[in-house]
C-alpha cells in the first residue's frame, strides 16, 4: 500500500511537462529560503536571542513601551 | 528614524508577497470547485468529453496552485521575520487558526491534490472524484483560517492581554473563529474568488469558441463557468453587503475614509463617483469633493440598515461629537498613553518585586487597554488613514 503511494508521487512527478520546471523552481526557492536565508541571513529570532520565555517577554515589553 | 525605515521595508516586503499571493489564490479557490463540478458531471454521465474538459482546467489549476503555494509559504515565514514582536504579542490568538490551517487544511489539500493530479488511472473514479472535492474544500478551509486571523486584526475579540507574559491570551476560541467580521470577510473573499474563477473559465472558453477550436468542450465549460458565476455573483453581493455593514459598525473611521465623509450626517448617501479635493483639511468647512455623484440615503441604509442612521465622518471621529457620543481622538490617545505608562510602571514594579504597585498598574492598564494602540499615535490626525487612496480603491 505504501509502495503504491510512493509510486503515485514518483511516477506523477516524472511525467510532468510544464509543471516539472515549476516544481523544480519551487524546490529551489524553498531551499534558498529555509537553508540559506533562515540558516545564515535571518538567523536571529526571539528563539535564538533569548533562552527563557521571561527574557523574550521582557524584550517584547521593552519594544512596546520604548520612546519613539 | 532607523526603526521607521525598518517597519516600512517590512510592510513593503509583506505587501509585495501578498499581492502576488492574492493574484493567484482567489482563482484557485473557485477553480477548484469548478473542476470538481466538471468531474462530477463526468462521473455521473460517463461522457469522456467531460473528463478531457476537467483535465484541461486542472492543468491550469495546477500551475495556479503551485504559484499560490510558493507565495503562501513565504508569507508564513514572513510573519516571524518581519513581525517578530507582533507574532509574540498575538501568538496565542494566531497560533490556533494558523496551526489548524497548516495541519488540517493544507495537508488535506496537498495529499488529495497529489491523488487528483497524478491518480487519474491509478485510483477508482469515485475516490478520484472525492479527492477533487476534498482539494476544493481544503483550499477553502485554509482561506477560512487565515481570514479568521485577519478578522481578529480588524476586530479583536475573545482575548485578554497579560502583561506578565506580554501576550494576548485567548479567552474563547469560538469568539475568535465565529467573529462576525471574520465570517463576513471569509464569505465575501471566497465569493470573489468564485466569481473571478468563473470569469476566467468563461473568458478562456469564449476565446476557444471564437476561434472555433474544441467548440463542444469550450461550450460545455462556458455553461459550467457561467452558471457557477451567476450563482456566486448573487452570493458575492449579499456577502459584500454584510461585510460593509460590519465595517460601518466596527470600523467607522475606515468607512469614513472609504466614502470620503468628513462631516457625518443622518441619511448619508454613497458617493458612486467622486473626485476628491486635495486641499481639503480636517475640520474646515469645504466640501471634500470637487465633483461627486451621490446615491441618496444609501450609506445609512447599507451601513446601518436604517435610513435615518447617523454615519460618522472623519471630523466627528477626530474632533469628537458630543451629541452623538463620539469621543475625540485626543481622548483615546490620552487613554492609550495611560495604558502604556501603566505597562511601563508594571515592568518597573515587577523588577522591584513590588506586588502592590504591580496590581495597581495592571488595573490601570486593563481600564485603558481598549485604546492601547492609540497611545502610539503622535496626534489626532494620525488616526486617519490615507483618504484619497482608500476612497479610490473602494470607488
Amino acid at each position: 500500500m505504501w509502495r503504491k503511494a510512493w509510486e503515485l508521487y514518483y511516477e506523477g512527478f516524472r511525467n510532468l511537462t510544464l509543471g516539472k520546471t515549476l516544481w523544480k523552481l519551487i524546490l529551489l526557492k524553498l531551499l534558498v529560503m529555509f537553508v540559506i536565508l533562515k540558516g545564515f541571513v535571518f538567523d536571529t529570532t526571539l528563539g535564538t536571542m533569548f533562552k527563557s520565555q521571561e527574557e523574550r517577554a521582557g524584550f517584547v515589553l521593552e519594544n512596546l513601551i520604548k520612546e519613539r | 528614524m532607523e526603526d521607521l525605515a525598518s517597519v516600512d521595508w517590512s510592510r513593503a516586503q509583506f505587501a509585495l508577497t501578498a499581492i502576488y499571493h492574492f493574484l493567484f489564490v482567489p482563482l484557485t479557490l473557485g477553480l477548484s470547485f469548478i473542476i470538481a463540478i466538471m468531474e462530477s458531471l463526468y462521473v455521473r454521465s460517463g461522457n469522456e468529453e467531460w473528463k478531457r474538459i476537467t483535465r484541461f482546467w486542472m492543468t491550469l489549476f495546477g500551475i495556479n496552485f503551485a504559484i499560490g503555494v510558493a507565495t503562501g509559504l513565504i508569507m508564513e515565514f514572513e510573519f516571524g521575520t518581519n513581525w517578530a514582536n507582533y507574532s509574540w504579542f498575538v501568538g496565542d490568538i494566531f497560533g490556533a487558526p494558523l496551526a489548524v490551517e497548516g495541519i488540517l487544511a493544507f495537508f488535506l489539500e496537498a495529499t488529495f491534490f497529489a491523488v487528483m493530479f497524478f491518480g487519474w488511472d491509478r485510483v477508482s473514479k469515485g475516490f478520484h472524484l472525492l479527492s477533487t472535492w476534498l482539494v476544493a474544500i481544503g483550499s477553502n478551509l485554509s482561506a477560512f483560517w487565515i481570514l479568521v486571523a485577519n478578522g481578529w486584526m480588524q476586530y479583536p475579540v475573545g482575548m485578554r492581554f497579560n502583561p506578565e507574559s506580554v501576550r494576548n491570551e485567548m479567552l474563547s476560541f469560538f469568539d475568535v473563529a465565529l467573529s462576525p467580521v471574520a465570517i463576513s470577510k471569509f464569505l465575501h473573499t471566497v465569493a470573489s474568488g468564485y466569481v473571478i474563477s468563473s470569469l476566467f473559465v468563461v473568458g478562456i472558453s469564449a476565446w476557444f469558441i471564437l476561434r472555433n477550436r474544441d467548440f463542444i468542450m469550450a461550450k460545455k465549460s462556458l455553461v459550467v463557468g457561467a452558471s457557477f458565476g451567476l450563482i456566486t455573483s448573487l452570493f458575492l453581493a449579499l456577502t459584500g453587503d454584510e461585510s460593509a455593514y460590519q465595517v460601518a459598525q466596527k470600523q467607522p473611521m475606515k468607512l469614513a475614509a472609504m466614502e470620503g465623509i468628513y462631516q457625518g450626517e443622518h441619511r448619508a448617501g454613497i458617493i458612486a463617483f467622486g473626485i476628491l479635493d486635495p486641499s481639503k483639511k480636517i475640520g474646515d468647512a469645504k466640501s471634500p469633493f470637487l465633483f461627486d455623484l451621490e446615491i441618496p440615503y444609501a450609506l445609512s441604509l447599507l451601513g446601518h440598515r436604517d435610513i435615518d442612521a447617523f454615519v460618522p465622518g472623519i471630523d466627528d471621529l477626530v474632533l469628537g461629537n458630543e451629541a452623538k457620543g463620539i469621543a475625540p481622538a485626543s481622548e483615546r490617545i490620552a487613554r492609550g498613553k495611560e495604558a502604556l505608562s501603566a505597562l511601563k510602571s508594571f515592568q518597573e514594579a515587577k523588577k522591584e518585586g513590588d506586588f502592590a504597585r504591580m496590581n495597581q498598574s495592571k488595573a490601570l492598564l486593563e481600564a485603558n487597554i481598549k485604546d492601547l494602540g492609540y497611545g502610539y499615535l503622535s496626534s489626532p490626525e494620525a488616526t486617519v488613514p490615507p483618504v484619497a487612496l482608500t476612497f479610490i480603491v473602494f470607488m
